[in-house]
């Protein structure tokens, strides 16, 4: 193995090659999907690939447009929106 | 619920999180709103409604909704200001790139020379021939 492949950032995957041979290919992890800062599931339109490649992209391509977008899952945001509203009501009522 | 005057929060879309006033029943589950958004129809499922009102009519503007909005204190001057002269985004057009006009060479008039060397040709082979033949016989 060459000296600069012995690490444990590559992932290692044993092919076989046409010729009958078997070899080691080696390849760079990408990092795990985007995840919903309350609930923790996956989060849709958002790229998996590593940090300097993610912010050579659009200002479009790495967030959804929407309050929260890119942080929290719909769901999630629309229920925090909900809760900042009755926070809101609430201060209002006791200043009048 | 939902009466018209009635304000509410957009909790959908890109327009979520922003102070909205109902302006009319659209259907069952429609209302239009106007506001802090675009002036358009809504599904009764993305509002929060808020326990106050405003009083308006379907034919008042956008800047006497937002003015309203902004006595209930539920949004600041500075955020309505920023809204309502807010452009339009247009695609930036193209710089129009303005092509360096080469001198065009000058063509010659081939065409022209060629049918006249030919004819001239023409009339030395048919010259010439005879001339070589009447010497070759001599
Ligand atoms: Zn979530």
């Amino acid at each position: 193995m060459r000296p600069g492949l012995r690490t444990r950032g590559f992932k290692k995957v044993r092919k076989k090659l046409p010729s009958g041979v078997l070899t080691t290919h080696f390849k760079k992890e990408n990092p795990s999907r985007h995840k919903c800062g309350v609930c923790d599931s996956e989060l849709h339109g958002l790229p998996r690939m590593k940090p300097i490649r993610y912010s050579n992209l659009n200002k479009s391509a790495r967030t959804v447009n929407r309050k929260f977008g890119g942080s929290l899952c719909s769901k999630c945001s629309r229920d925090s929106i909900k809760k900042i509203v009755k926070v809101i009501v609430k201060v209002n009522e006791n200043v009048e | 619920m939902l009466n018209n005057g009635r304000v509410c929060v957009k909790t959908a879309g890109r327009e979520s999180g922003s102070v909205c006033v109902v302006i009319s029943k659209v259907d069952d589950a429609h209302v239009l709103i106007d506001g802090m958004v675009k002036r358009r129809n809504c599904s009764i499922r993305h509002l929060e409604p808020v326990p106050k009102t405003v009083k308006i009519t379907k034919s008042s503007s956008k800047k006497e909704i937002v003015d309203a909005l902004i006595e209930l204190t539920l949004v600041s001057a500075d955020d309505a200001k920023k809204f309502l002269n807010k452009k339009p985004k247009t695609p930036k057009s193209k710089p129009v790139k303005v092509k360096a006009v080469k001198e065009k060479k000058k063509v010659k008039k081939k065409v022209v020379k060629k049918e006249v060397k030919k004819e001239e040709k023409k009339v030395k082979k048919v010259e010439k021939k005879p001339v070589k033949k009447k010497n070759s016989k001599k």
